[in-house]
């Protein structure tokens, strides 16, 4: 905490100091087809990741720049990127003119080049580019996707992370991956998404009437995972990273390596990764069997020809995660001396890459046909066809006492889940008008093996939806509408007999949203209202058993109805000389939220007591703030902060939801170098986060009160190496500087040990080859 | 439309009828009880002066964890100043013949200990010994003295590799708390 309020006292100082660079570059964007002024094109500084966007009559600003050469790269949606540098010196005004063209990339129609960025469509979506995820990649996917805000993560030790939107987990949030959306066991709150972080061009979480068109489920928001276009007309290329890190000496490695043939119609992209961490260190002590292991693989074949596109997509994802061997408990009694000793039993000081009991592997095939046909340069038609298979094991800590069990070493859980969807999209825009529309299927069917937990299913679902968005002036409309009808049919066998009960879930979803720029010159504010749903998952339905992580007997409710939410959102977003401020705030009710709470007597069994959680359904409300600020104090100098205020409350109980993140805050500092000879880029970075307890939640309501609220240091330095013609990426990065000692609300550990330590990282980009 | 799309449409639609296709349905599934179980923990108390006086306290759960609650819960009736010798003995009552769980703690006593803890006037202490020379708690003896009321709890500790004699490492496979009278 002192370091936060010395940040802050420097934050504040630095504020009313110096203004220095202070060029202003305005300009105008132009259609070459019919001279017509192009509102919404996008506007980027390629040496200062600046970005803004052009008004109704086609003019942009940018403020505060240093005298330089910039190279500035313009979109618009129908015209081909263009980019050129220029030299400024003084207060300049351009003439930009965007050659008219076919639609290359459509589907993924807003590319940020800036964290933070605000969509002009709704404010709607936030991107993390390439350049930002640099020194992100080597991590999980939820480290590198904590990168946006609103985004936190729920955690099972430091390995499993899961991405949390305002709140929202699992099952109601939707990821894709690459166009596909992904489905693994996304109930478990211990089951990370299975999806190569190394992958990634852009990462973009969605909010609003875009997202209605990955399906129900969204109700927190969409996650979306895309890597570079297939480069058709491009010569070899390709990005080697390494990455190293002190405190479970992980090695990460990835290479990607992409070309084109025959006449530039065909193109291909393959990438592979590998990850291998040992023990996971926390201040005082080492946890025995936290090491990981990792190792992904994928490739790309597309065909273009004229107005056809073709492109098929494989990958597998592979993981073999050690769960730290003090996590895995017996009983009420086990659980509560765990929260009592201070240090916890298995404690290891050995950095082992060894991987024993109990452990959970996942592996993740996923493979994808698409289709995409330019009817002309305003109509576009959209199939895909994906096919995924996720195999989840879980082994507990102990082989089963009879010997003949325990030589077969069979996993206590296994789950195998196969899904096949088809998509068909018809896409048209002319103008201000973007209409999109589309059907989906999806049919799904589970099995398990080892110990019940869930039954085995067969799910379909048959959706259908329409987004239209319409700008004028200043103002830009959007509205998405969508129909789902979900079939769940399940099959057991209870004493000899199987049982096949069969339900269906039917509901529309909606979303409008309007847009306001330059209310006053500067400010865009985005309102956002919505009707969002999801069925029950078979866990909230049918779970009935002992989950040995949590020492917890979890009973599900097959009487449950859909989960229902009515959702609202405001976005106020200013940007003017030296500052750029934005405030997000979201309200979500819903009258049927499906919650896991405690309920009494806990269920007596041979083993002891267990605790006993029941699913129950009723009223819930869940209010996020996020509020981030940018101040360019200095040519130098920038200071950020970002900081998200959440309340979960249970209508029904009175009291606010258990396991929604604590309020935390965050306030960093950003110093630039100038550029010397081949060493280009140069900054340090320097952050402070704190977190506070999550005093909203009943303290009895859980095993053991929520733990106390903790400020790391997080320091960042990197630079470009610019060696003959490449362009080398060095990251230098420590998180939790200070190696304190802490634990996380949202860390399903916190129970039983406190958090990693300090972790240092070295990664290094590499591109080779013509990069596009 | 010219003859290459209709080709991908028709790749496309292939592809649709496998998904059509493989929506067979699943079922066969696994039945839903657990392979290995304890259903029942026995305790059979012989009173050291008197052979022949014997008798067995019973904690039963058929259905395994959770399901219908225990159908026998004994409570642990000694006579004062009195030594028994009293073994203890874990069945999966589930399966038919009921398998004899007892012998593989047995086999890997080195990794097990059983616990005793008592809130009446009885001593308990273990009469078994693992590879290492340390308890395994199979075969105890129980010294009562004066009368009273209490409870007393039986713990199986799995220890791999830890087990040091203290039972309060590891993980618990059974923990049973017994009604005791001493009279």
């Amino acid at each position: 905490m002192r370091y936060f309020i010395i940040l802050l006292l420097l934050f504040t100082a630095l504020v009313v100091n110096a203004q220095n660079c202070n060029i202003k570059l305005t300009g105008t964007v132009t259609d070459s087809h019919d001279g017509e002024k192009l509102e919404f094109a996008t506007l980027g500084i390629l040496q200062l990741q600046k970005q803004s966007f052009t008004k109704s009559d086609g003019t942009f600003e940018f403020f505060n720049l240093c005298p330089g050469s910039y190279t500035i790269i313009c979109r618009h949606l129908g015209c081909k990127d263009t980019s050129f540098t220029i030299s400024v010196n003084e207060n300049t005004n351009i003439a930009i003119v965007m050659p008219h063209k076919l639609n290359q990339l459509k589907e993924v129609d807003v590319k940020g080049d800036k964290t933070n960025h605000a969509d002009a469509a709704g404010l709607s979506v936030i991107s993390v580019t390439n350049q930002q995820l640099q020194p992100l990649l080597g991590g999980t996917l939820g480290d590198v996707l904590k990168a946006a805000p609103g985004i936190t993560t729920l955690q099972t030790g430091a390995t499993i992370t899961k991405p949390m939107i305002n709140g929202f987990t699992g099952n109601r949030i939707v990821i894709m991956n690459n166009g596909v959306r992904l489905e693994g066991q996304q109930w478990g709150g211990e089951h990370a998404p299975e999806i190569d972080p190394y992958i990634a061009n852009t990462i973009s979480v969605w909010y609003g009437a875009k997202a209605v068109r990955y399906g129900p489920d969204a109700i927190g928001g969409v996650i979306t995972i895309d890597p570079a276009t297939l480069p058709y007309n491009g010569k070899f290329s390709g990005i080697a990273n390494v990455g190293g890190f002190s405190n479970n000496r992980m090695g990460a490695a990835s290479l990607q390596l992409q070309n084109s043939f025959g006449k530039g119609r065909w193109a291909y992209s393959v990438q592979g990764s590998y990850r291998k961490g040992a023990n996971v260190f926390t201040p005082a002590y080492g946890l025995d069997n936290s090491a990981i292991r990792e190792g992904n693989f994928s490739a790309a074949l597309g065909y273009k020809y004229k107005r056809f596109k073709v492109e098929t997509y494989v990958s597998r994802f592979d993981t073999k995660i050690g769960l730290f061997k003090g996590a895995h408990i017996g009983n009420l009694t086990d659980l509560l001396q765990a929260i009592n000793s201070t240090t916890p039993f298995y404690t290891t000081n050995t950095h082992s890459y060894a991987i024993g009991r109990p452990y959970q592997q996942a592996v993740h095939y996923t493979g994808k046909l698409k289709m995409v046909y330019d009817v002309d340069d305003n109509n576009r038609l959209l199939l895909q066809y994906a096919i995924q298979n996720n195999r989840r094991q879980e082994f507990d800590r102990d082989k089963p006492l009879n010997d003949s069990l325990a030589a077969l070493n069979k996993p206590e859980f296994l789950f195998d889940l196969t899904t096949q969807t088809v998509d068909a999209v018809y896409e048209y825009s002319h103008k201000g008008l973007e209409i999109s529309g589309g059907l989906s299927g999806m049919y799904q069917s589970n099995y398990w093996q080892g110990r019940y937990f869930i039954p085995n299913f067969n799910a379909q679902n048959l959706g259908a939806f329409a987004i239209a968005e319409y700008s004028f002036k200043k103002v830009k409309l959007e509205a998405g509408v969508r129909y789902d009808v979900r079939f769940l049919e399940i099959s057991r066998l209870i004493k000899g007999k199987v049982i096949s009960p069969a339900y269906r879930y039917q509901n529309p979803s909606a979303n409008i949203g309007a847009t306001f720029m330059d209310v006053v010159p500067g400010l865009n504010v985005g309102l956002n209202a919505g009707l969002a749903w999801r069925p029950p998952t078979v866990s909230e339905l049918y779970s009935n058993g002992l989950h040995h992580g949590a020492a917890a007997f979890e009973i599900g409710d097959t009487s449950f109805t859909a989960e229902k939410a009515y959702t609202g959102s405001a976005v106020v977003n200013y940007q003017a000389e030296g500052i750029e401020f934005r405030v997000m705030g979201n309200y979500s009710y819903f009258d049927s939220y499906i919650n896991l709470e405690p309920v009494l007597p806990p269920t007596l069994t041979i083993a002891g007591a267990f605790p006993t959680f029941k699913y129950r359904q009723g009223a819930a409300s869940f209010t996020s703030i996020n509020v981030s600020l940018s101040v360019i104090a200095t040519k130098q100098l920038s200071l950020f902060t970002r900081n998200a205020l959440i309340w979960a409350y249970n209508h029904t109980t009175r009291q606010y939801l258990i396991g929604a993140p604590a309020h935390r805050f965050l306030l960093g500092a950003r110093y630039s170098f100038g550029d010397r000879k081949w060493f280009e880029k140069p900054y340090v970075e320097v952050s402070a986060s704190h977190t506070l307890r999550q005093y909203l939640v009943d303290k009895d309501a859980d095993y053991s009160a929520p733990p106390a609220g903790y400020t790391l240091l997080n320091a960042e330095l990197g630079f470009t190496a610019h060696i003959r013609n490449s362009h080398i990426g060095i990251t230098l990065a420590a998180s939790n500087l200070l190696n304190t000692k802490y634990r996380d609300y949202l860390d399903r550990f916190r129970y039983y040990t406190d958090a990693m330590g300090r972790n240092i990282s070295l990664k290094i980009n590499i591109p080779f080859g013509e990069i596009k | 439309m010219n003859t290459t799309f209709k080709k991908l449409l028709l790749t496309f639609a292939a592809f649709a009828l496998i998904l059509g296709f493989s929506a067979c349905k699943d079922d066969n599934p696994a039945p839903e009880n657990p392979e290995e179980l304890i259903t029942t923990l026995k305790l059979t108390f012989t009173d050291s002066a008197n052979t022949a006086n014997t008798f067995i306290v019973t904690f039963a759960d058929p259905d395994g964890p959770g399901g219908n609650a225990p159908t026998t819960y004994d409570s642990i009736a000694l006579q004062t100043n009195k030594t028994y010798l009293v073994s203890v003995q874990l069945l999966n009552e589930s399966v038919s013949p009921a398998e004899d769980i007892t012998l593989e703690v047995e086999e890997e006593k080195d990794d097990h200990l059983f616990g005793y803890t008592t809130t009446t006037n009885a001593i308990i202490t273990e009469t078994d010994v693992d590879n290492n020379n340390l308890p395994v708690g199979i075969q105890t003896k129980w010294k009562t003295t004066t009368a009273s009321v209490g409870n007393t709890t039986v713990v199986l500790k799995h220890q791999p590799g830890i087990k040091t004699g203290d039972i309060a490492l590891g993980e618990t496979d059974v923990e049973v708390v017994f009604y005791t009278a001493i009279q």
